[in-house]
């Protein structure tokens, strides 16, 4: 029944909104818009790429219908949904209407010619950022689907024996080489872009590379005070889990297509579930309170689940008394 | 790894931290050349002080378990796996004729005869 409510929202009450949003503009501005669009702008601001609107139409309307088949077929065909499904098509559908929605509402309206057209970092930042919180948004909505997560009823969570004087401390480290490897190649490609176009593209590339190093290493803590993550060689930035706001803890094996991917995916804010996935295989799984769903993949994560079991409960009685 | 305490044990603390390492590496919890955490981590994850740490990661040191360099973090030492096996040896042979009575100088030259 759940299960079915979820699908129902995917294959419909998703892909409708998120079509209204990318294609009503268009079809209530029609009349209105001048003979071609203007769909790519230059650093001046000026418009300097336009599409017949047939083309338009087809771009960004085919963009959409691929995204929303893939909503409704996730819907119909999935035999089992996956938690961090619905929120990222969902997602990224929506910002591709808000995105195309807004080139027509950039003051296209009543244009002679599309060379008219012009963008401003006041117009450019509503837009993008609008276009993010509609994302944001989209996402949230969707993750407060219930989905089937199997069978949910195992055997209780697995705790240490610890005396009231002991005291644990658990560390590792887990690398991957595809993030170094990946961020190489694109700080090559920044490079290049540095000296051959405009300035801002090579230093996104940087900046990206550098993201992307974050994630060749991470060292995971666990200890009474709760789980930290550090990322990178420098152990920044770091993402820490204080006790209070971990339920329980339990060993599982990450499937990166459960999760959405490799490195950080989701958000705990806007999804209600993130994962850190360096690779696919053992990792540590925490629900937190409220129904949050946090992960990291690490090796041998028998000890962390322990300790960190164990203090939730010694907390627990520390409370009650 | 997995670092434990008894803050109610007679033990001092700084033995208890080193004698975890010990183990470790003679389980091949830890492995040579790895990179143990900041001593302050471990001081605050345990709820000790710094010092503590790091005084036993100077034990360590001198055993020759430990390489600690400064700016570059505290790291498993090459060979740390035969040497432990050592440091037991000698540490059980220190405690036991101590228990039957010889004096650390009379130790000292026991062992000095069989070099």
């Amino acid at each position: 029944m759940k299960e079915k409510t979820s699908r129902t929202v995917l294959g419909l009450f998703i892909p409708v909104p998120v079509a209204a949003i990318g294609l009503v503009p268009y079809l209530a501005y029609r009349s209105d818009l001048p003979d071609r669009i203007a769909s790519h702008f230059g650093f001046s601001g000026r418009a300097d790429g336009s599409m017949a609107p047939e083309v338009f139409l087809a771009v960004f309307g085919g963009l959409m219908a691929v995204g929303l088949a893939g909503c409704v077929t996730v819907a119909l065909i999935r035999r089992r949904l996956q938690p961090m499904v619905a929120p990222s098509v969902s997602s990224v559908g929506a910002f591709l209407g808000s995105i195309s929605a807004g080139i027509l509402a950039i003051g296209q309206r009543g244009l002679e010619q599309w060379q008219d057209a012009t963008i401003s970092p006041g117009t450019l930042v509503p837009w993008v950022g609008g276009s993010l919180i509609v994302a944001g948004l989209a996402a949230w909505v969707a993750s407060s689907l219930p989905f089937d997560e199997g069978s949910k009823t195992e055997a209780p969570p697995a705790a240490m024996e610890l005396a009231p004087g002991e005291r644990v401390f658990w560390s590792a480290t887990l690398s991957a080489r595809w993030p170094l490897v990946l961020g190489l190649a694109i700080l090559l490609v920044g490079l290049v872009l540095l000296l051959i176009t405009e300035l801002w593209i090579g230093l996104v590339m940087l900046g990206i590379s550098i993201l992307m190093s974050f994630f060749g290493r991470i060292r995971v803590t666990a200890d009474q005070s709760g789980l930290v993550v550090r990322y990178g060689f420098l152990g920044w930035p770091r993402r820490s889990i204080p006790i209070r706001r971990i339920a329980s803890v339990r060993a599982v094996d990450i499937r990166p297509t459960e999760w959405g991917g490799w490195g950080y995916r989701g958000s705990l804010a806007i999804m209600r579930r993130a994962a850190v996935v360096l690779r696919a295989g053992p990792g540590i799984r925490l629900d937190l309170r409220g129904g949050k769903v946090f992960a990291v993949t690490i090796d041998d994560p028998d000890d962390p689940v322990r300790l960190l079991n164990a203090e939730i409960s010694r907390l627990a009685t520390l409370e009650t008394g | 790894m997995l670092w434990k305490i008894d803050t109610q044990s007679s033990q001092p603390l700084h033995e208890q931290l080193a004698g975890q390492v010990r183990r470790g590496i003679a389980t091949q919890a830890l492995v040579e050349g790895e990179k143990l955490p900041p001593a302050r981590e471990i001081a605050s994850g345990l709820g000790v002080n710094m010092h503590t740490v790091l005084r036993a990661f100077q034990t360590l040191r001198d055993e020759g378990l430990l390489e600690v360099r400064r700016g570059r973090g505290t790291s498993v030492a090459a060979n740390a796996q035969p040497v432990t096996r050592h440091v037991e040896l000698a540490r059980s042979l220190v405690a036991e004729a101590r228990r039957a009575g010889l004096e650390d100088r009379e130790i000292l030259k026991l062992v000095e005869v069989q070099l």
